[in-house]
């Protein structure tokens, strides 16, 4: 039976996506796309390859629907497929090279506030791909370190203590460029 | 923390990812393609269902039991039955060639639900076998597997094991041995332990000048940026691993084959450079340096016994032999994905099965010296065509399809020269495009678009300029009026290179709206005289 999504709560529309509904697997999903991509392109740094990997956790996460408790932690869920997914596909892709950002140069036109804006851009785009996510879901998706260590699969001392490193990382980064 | 550090940091984010927005259609493609699928809830049988199907399971058994027993007294054991279906999709595998069974061995890899598994299955020539061997290695990706030619077993070694509570996302590299009888799975325990890591993959061929088996990988990377990795070159001989240490050594990663008589590997990097190195009982000898058509290491690759030659899978087939060097097949149909590769005695032909990267191809073909055929269908539904994705084409189709599409962003510009003979392989949407024009072979490359990946960093032969081009905006690479240009190797005459500007323009994406449309331009194998004839045509 495939159920109405119109007026569905949360678990009626879990219900309902894994009765095969597609009204309310997009209601339940589709918000997360946008948050899904920006952390696969995080971790990927290449859109195509970001793009790929959000559809594929898409199919993932329709097949493991059963495994979807309630709706308050779909996020969780679903950025933790994601994530999982960039790992496989960052895997897979051992041959290539990393690639790297369009380094920020030194512009006249710029004034300080741009420049130091420019110097934390590139000092972001240098740290291994496993700080910045930590980074963009702990202060971009603003998500509490209990979820953050979730997505990761690591624990939450370790995600707080990957925080701060990376952080740190950061500060020590410009602090050099500066010298 | 400080919510200045927050602000910061988002804003950092914010910035690098203006640069790559949501694509429009995304969401409902994903989902669309993801409900296309089979459900898994749905595909899980009732508890009624089952109990039917366990009560016509006894009763079959017994009747056999009791027919079996009468009729079947004195015959020999029955052969073991194959798999109604073949093995599910998984990356990270291995499949090996088992001489003394004349049957392909996989095992393990990552299953479609990213689960590692541990599964040993067989392949006849007729059908698949799935084994239930009384031993076997732990759930892992990645381990190395080969042949042992002297003494009649198949040889595994490491991996990434799936192992409860211990390393990043569960996994773990392992480091340990086993050898494939024919019904299981033994563990060896030798003296020594390679220090090899599976970062970039080891590779593994038996050698028959020392009748051992020769791996040759990486030690472990200790940064995210794989850069303090050695190379390594270790033998099993039946009972240890010793390492060698040979004078001379390929410095990246790469694939070994037999061809019966000597041990070689062909190695790659990043470049289209390819390097034959051989096996002479001691050291690896260099003994041919390419640059060539295929990129990095042909990781789907067979050594074709029946022709004399290795056949690599990239997306194309291309074959490789010492006189020829690297030629671009033309069959009439292949296989989609680069898949696990041997030569299958048996049939005289090089075998591929599955996919090494996705988790949707559980197909098997047959590669018979010029064509591909596919031998068993695997059970997967077709993936959903890509939409905004077109070729190969003609050029003239590619821009009509471009200029077509990309209409939130202007202008666009296309080359009006290109060199003869170029394919085009395009992906477009409203805002912009990627476009490679690509030779017959390969040696010519170029990329055209707007916002495309970003390219690789170059070296200390690289040389990074600013140049007059059209009437570029000022941006963080360059200023007014100019380019940045990169030359990834300046010795060389036809080494990668790449341009990259902002275009004055518009784009109606408001998370790119900024001065300007920002292109990009790289060839390979284009002579600078040639790279600038197609820059100098855009329109």
């Amino acid at each position: 039976m495939v159920l109405s999504t119109a007026s569905t709560d949360g678990a009626g529309r879990i219900q309902a996506a894994r009765a095969g509904d597609e009204t309310a697997f997009d209601a339940l999903i589709g918000p997360l796309i946008p948050s899904a991509y920006k952390l696969a392109v995080v971790f990927l740094r290449d859109r195509d390859e970001a793009q790929d990997a959000v559809q594929e956790a898409c199919v993932k996460a329709w097949r493991n629907l059963d495994r979807l408790r309630n709706e308050s932690s779909a996020r969780q869920w679903f950025l933790t497929i994601v994530a999982n997914q960039c790992r496989s596909t960052r895997r897979a892709r051992w041959w290539s090279v990393m690639k790297r950002e369009w380094v920020a140069r030194r512009d006249e036109s710029l004034d300080d506030s741009e420049e130091d804006h420019i110097d934390l851009d590139r000092e972001l785009s240098r740290l291994p791909d496993t700080d910045r996510a930590v980074l963009f879901l702990f202060f971009y998706l603003d998500l509490p370190l209990s979820d953050v260590a979730k997505i990761l699969k690591i624990s939450p001392q370790a995600a707080k203590s990957r925080v701060h490193r990376a952080v740190t990382k950061l500060r020590l980064g410009m602090v050099e460029v500066l010298k | 923390m400080t919510n200045s550090t927050r602000d910061r940091i988002s804003a950092a984010f914010e910035q690098e990812l203006a640069t790559s927005p949501v694509p429009p259609g995304l969401r409902s493609q994903a989902v669309r393609a993801a409900v296309s699928q089979p459900h898994h809830a749905a595909r899980e049988p009732r508890p009624g269902l089952l109990a039917l199907v366990a009560v016509v399971l006894a009763v079959a058994l017994v009747a056999t039991l009791v027919i079996g027993s009468h009729v079947f007294r004195s015959s020999p054991i029955p052969a073991r039955p194959y798999s109604s279906v073949p093995p599910a999709p998984r990356s990270g595998a291995s499949l090996v060639y088992d001489e003394k069974r004349a049957e392909l061995v996989l095992f393990g890899g990552s299953d479609v639900h990213g689960k590692v598994v541990n599964e040993t299955w067989t392949w006849d020539g007729k059908g698949w076998r799935f084994e239930r061997p009384k031993m076997a290695p732990a759930p892992r990706d990645r381990a190395v597997m080969a042949y042992d030619s002297a003494r009649h077993e198949v040889v595994l070694f490491g991996g990434m094991a799936q192992i409860a509570g211990s390393g990043k996302g569960g996994q773990t590299p392992a480091v340990d041995t086993w050898v494939w009888d024919g019904a299981t799975w033994k563990e060896q325990h030798p003296f020594h332990i390679p220090d090899v890591g599976f970062d970039w993959p080891p590779s593994m061929q038996f050698d028959p000048i020392s009748q051992t088996l020769l791996m040759y990988g990486f030690t472990k990377s200790t940064s995210e940026g794989f850069t303090n990795m050695k190379p390594e070159t270790w033998e099993w001989n039946g009972l240890d691993w010793i390492q060698r240490n040979p004078p001379s050594t390929p410095q990246q990663s790469g694939k070994m084959f037999g061809d019966g008589r000597h041990t070689y590997l062909i190695a790659g990097g990043p470049a289209r450079v390819s390097q034959l190195w051989q096996w002479d009982g001691t050291t690896w000898d260099l003994i041919r340096s390419a640059t060539g058509s295929i990129v990095g290491v042909p990781s789907s690759a067979a050594f074709d016994q029946s022709h004399g030659q290795l056949v690599v899978l990239t997306g194309d087939t291309w074959t490789w032999d010492l006189p020829s060097g690297w030629v671009r097949q033309h069959p009439q149909t292949q296989p989609p994905d680069a898949g696990y590769m041997e030569y299958f005695a048996p049939l005289q032909r090089v075998i591929s099965w599955g996919s090494l990267w996705s988790n949707w191809n559980n197909d098997l073909w047959a590669w018979d010296g010029s064509n591909w055929k596919l031998l068993q269908a695997g059970n997967m539904p077709p993936l959903p065509s890509p939409t905004g994705v077109l070729g190969p084409t003609a050029p003239e189709q590619a821009a009509a399809f471009i200029r077509s599409t990309v209409t939130a962003s202007t202008p666009v510009l296309l080359p009006s020269w290109l060199p003869a003979g170029l394919e085009a392989r395009t992906t477009a949407t409203a805002d912009g495009f990627s476009v490679d024009y690509l030779s017959d072979q390969r040696d010519k490359t170029i990329t055209l678009g707007i916002i495309v990946a970003n390219p690789p960093p170059g070296d200390d032969k690289s040389s990074d300029t600013r140049v007059r081009f059209r009437n570029a905006v000022a941006s963080k690479g360059a200023s007014s009026g100019y380019a940045e240009y990169f030359v990834y190797d300046a010795s060389a005459p036809t080494s990668t290179r790449w341009l990259m500007w902002i275009e004055p323009g518009t784009m109606a994406n408001p998370l790119l709206k900024g001065p300007g449309v920002p292109y990009f331009l790289s060839a390979d194998g284009l002579t600078d005289a040639e790279f600038w004839q197609v820059a100098n045509s855009l329109q």
